[in-house]
């Protein structure tokens, strides 16, 4: 955002094994973990009262995030009927909305591929022209086993 | 149990109810000197601020997000963003005089929002304005300033002696509409509060908490 004297920042670790299952945890500024695993979603943060779980619309509109995510990441870029995907140097893939009336919320994404094949080296959310969300995965982890546990519970 | 819930709903009624107290002047001395006490909650100068805000809303809903001001306390300007926790901007406002939105998505695209949200901006973060009406002392001993506003309502900035601040909006029927609390003890090296707890009364009752995550000043 142009308003911005520093970005905002996050840190924490993600999560991904295919098809759909996914933890998406920051650590910093705002404890906060995204669970996705056998079509079921849930949202816990980090409150006065422990990490709670949190319900209702905003865990709805992160579903659908999600499995927009889960898609990329297993290189399912062209499946989505929302986005249009076009390959551009970089090499990036650009995500274009099809529809006028969810171009107001996003108005495009840029999925950075990197050198490594089968991983995503970051994703920038434009919001707008000049408002983004960048996320950057670094020190990624290819092929390991991973506990079910991550995808279920919360710790 | 049974009796615990009536002393609470009983509390609710006196404090749904409550109205704008009397004011003791302080004998022999500046009426006015509390003033700057009062003003001193009020942080100085133009800031960038990033708040955890959780939100009980009607409907028993609870909801965590970020909120991001950039103000000016001399110009009273003020840039505000409620993001979700991942980052994506769901309302972007600015009041330089006038209210402009520059981004709104369900469930933070009504007018009646964007200006709810400026005004709870404005009791949190800014002094109000012009001199005070009446200063001088409650009941309790608390030191109290109040300010007229121009909807004919009235803002008393109170200091506590337990150390707490509080800002409290009546509205032009003298019904206490707002209630932003300061803890004691809850200011960062940089004087700005750690903590400010909203509590809003009348048909849309919701309580804020806002721990602060960063203060960044910025050039004035």
């Amino acid at each position: 955002m142009q308003i911005l004297a520093r970005p905002l920042v996050s840190s924490g670790v993600f999560y991904f094994q295919s098809p759909a299952s996914l933890r998406w945890e920051y650590r910093a500024p705002v404890r906060n973990i995204l669970l996705m695993h056998d079509n079921r979603t849930e949202r816990y943060v980090e409150t006065g009262h422990g990490l709670t779980k949190e319900t209702g619309a905003g865990l709805q509109a992160m579903q659908i995030v999600l499995e927009q995510i889960s898609q990329w990441l297993g290189g399912r870029f062209d499946e989505n009927p929302m986005f249009t995907a076009k390959l551009e140097p970089g090499p990036k893939i650009v995500l274009t909305p099809k529809e006028k009336s969810f171009s107001r919320m996003i108005h495009h994404i840029d999925l950075v591929l990197s050198e490594r094949p089968g991983i995503i080296d970051s994703v920038f959310i434009y919001e707008s022209e000049d408002s983004f969300t960048k996320l950057v995965f670094k020190n990624a982890v290819l092929n390991q086993p991973i506990d079910a546990a991550l995808f279920r519970k919360v710790s | 149990m049974k009796g615990r819930l009536l002393v609470l709903a009983a509390l609710l009624l006196a404090l749904s109810c409550a109205r704008l107290p009397k004011i003791v002047p302080v004998t022999g001395a500046d009426p006015f000197g509390p003033a700057e006490g009062c003003n001193r909650i009020f942080p100085a100068g133009k800031w960038q601020l990033l708040h955890s805000i959780e939100a009980d809303l009607p409907g028993g809903r609870h909801s965590v997000m970020m909120g991001l001001t950039v103000l000016s306390s001399r110009l009273r300007s003020n840039r505000s963003v409620i993001m979700s926790l991942e980052g994506f901007v769901v309302f972007d406002g600015e009041v330089n005089q006038e209210l402009k939105v520059h981004r709104a998505l369900p469930p933070f695209d009504s007018p009646v929002f964007a200006e709810g949200l400026m005004e709870d901006i404005r009791l949190i973060f800014f002094k109000p304005e012009g001199p005070a009406a009446e200063c001088g002392i409650l009941t309790d001993d608390s030191t109290v300033c109040r300010y007229k506003n121009p909807d004919g309502g009235v803002v008393d900035i109170v200091l506590r002696s337990t150390g707490t601040c509080e800002s409290l909006r009546y509205d032009r029927e003298q019904r206490l509409i707002r209630i932003v609390r300061i803890p004691a003890d809850s200011r960062t090296g940089d004087g700005m509060p750690h903590t400010i707890e909203l509590t809003a009364q009348g048909k849309q009752s919701y309580k804020l908490v806002m721990t602060l995550l960063e203060a960044v000043p910025l050039d004035p």
